[in-house]
């Protein structure tokens, strides 16, 4: 009767085998909270660099922690990005067949990988300069 | 007519009869931020040139566009840790209080950056003042009695020891440079002279 019912439960996760849809839901959902609490980091940021006279946290972030930790930000906001538009299609009541939703899951993660790839190409591209030549 | 039991409108069973409010303003923000991003993101990337975010938020596209992209994705992030949490906490003292603070530190901020935001847009980051530390004692204006003293007074026994002052940052031409003469005050502020004068000095041995 009580929510403390110590009878066993038929196994679901450790049973069923992952599925183009589940593992992207998924993902779209732990995408999601990483943001949230990434946009919280970009907030105190915002406010540190605007008040704060010290450059301590802004040589973390030109470190090598710092900038793998900001590509793998950029990419989860590039796949929440790319599976919203997925998820937005839904809504409209377009794209619910199989085929269109394995291939738009598919395109999703292509073209998230892409897009970081040429972002992070073209900000390290500028960002050489900065390295060597505008330390001020 | 009404199928609730009075225990159950007690309690508050039963539909919530609200929550489509929620699911829309979620969908329009998505699809806000589905612009905000990518122009913000093709301006950091196309614009990365020009220096770091805090010197592009000159360009008022660009401040508004860092204004939008914060309350709106902080927004849009907040109805959707809203559904996490009632998704997986189910005690209500919990759940309750999670999404509340959520919703507290989101805003507060949410208010800091937006603050921050105007503030380097109109004035700037945070520059050093001139003068650092911010007091130099020469900028200041000496009471009229006081014109021809210097700052220091030493009694009359350390009258030839050397008082090691603060090093003072030089005033840098500041038109002012200590020839012409120096306003002063009339003495209606009280200010403190230590307690020596000529008639107080003891006897020369």
């Amino acid at each position: 009767m009580g929510k403390n019912s110590t009878r066993p439960l038929s196994p679901h996760l450790t049973i069923y085998k992952p599925q183009i849809t589940t593992v992207l839901s998924i993902t779209h959902r732990a995408t999601g909270i990483a943001l949230y609490f990434s946009a919280w980091l970009f907030a105190a940021w915002i406010i540190i660099s605007a008040y704060s006279p010290c450059d301590c946290l802004n040589s973390f972030i030109r470190s090598g922690v710092g900038q793998a930790g900001l590509v793998l930000v950029s990419m989860a906001l590039f796949y929440h990005l790319f599976n919203g538009i997925r998820h937005l299609f839904w809504d409209i009541g377009k794209g619910y067949s199989l085929r269109a939703v394995t291939l738009s899951g598919w395109s999703v993660i292509i073209l998230t990988i892409v897009t970081t790839i040429i972002v992070w190409s073209a900000m390290i591209g500028i960002n050489m300069e900065f390295i060597t030549g505008l330390i001020s | 007519m009404n199928l609730k039991t009075p225990l159950a409108k007690v309690k508050g069973l039963g539909s919530a009869k609200e929550g489509s409010h929620h699911w829309l303003m979620q969908r329009l923000t998505a699809l806000a931020l589905i612009f905000i991003v990518t122009i913000f993101v093709s301006m950091l990337v196309w614009s990365g040139k020009n220096g770091d975010i805090i010197s592009m938020l000159q360009s008022p596209l660009f401040a508004v566009l860092m204004l939008l992209f914060i309350t709106v994705s902080v927004y849009h992030g907040s109805l959707g840790i809203r559904v996490v949490i009632e998704d997986y906490v189910h005690k209500n003292c919990i759940k309750n209080f999670l999404i509340i603070s959520c919703n507290f530190i989101s805003i507060v901020l949410v208010t800091g950056a937006a603050l921050s935001i105007v503030k380097v847009h109109i004035d700037g980051p945070f520059r050093f003042p001139k003068y650092w530390p911010m007091h130099n004692e020469s900028k200041l204006q000496k009471p009229c009695h006081m014109k021809n003293e210097s700052k220091l007074q030493q009694p009359c026994h350390m009258k030839e020891v050397q008082i090691n002052s603060q090093p003072v940052v030089p005033m840098q031409n500041e038109g002012n440079d200590g020839k012409a003469e120096q306003p002063c005050y009339r003495e209606e502020i009280k200010i403190y002279t230590p307690p020596v004068s000529p008639e107080n000095c003891p006897p020369k041995k």
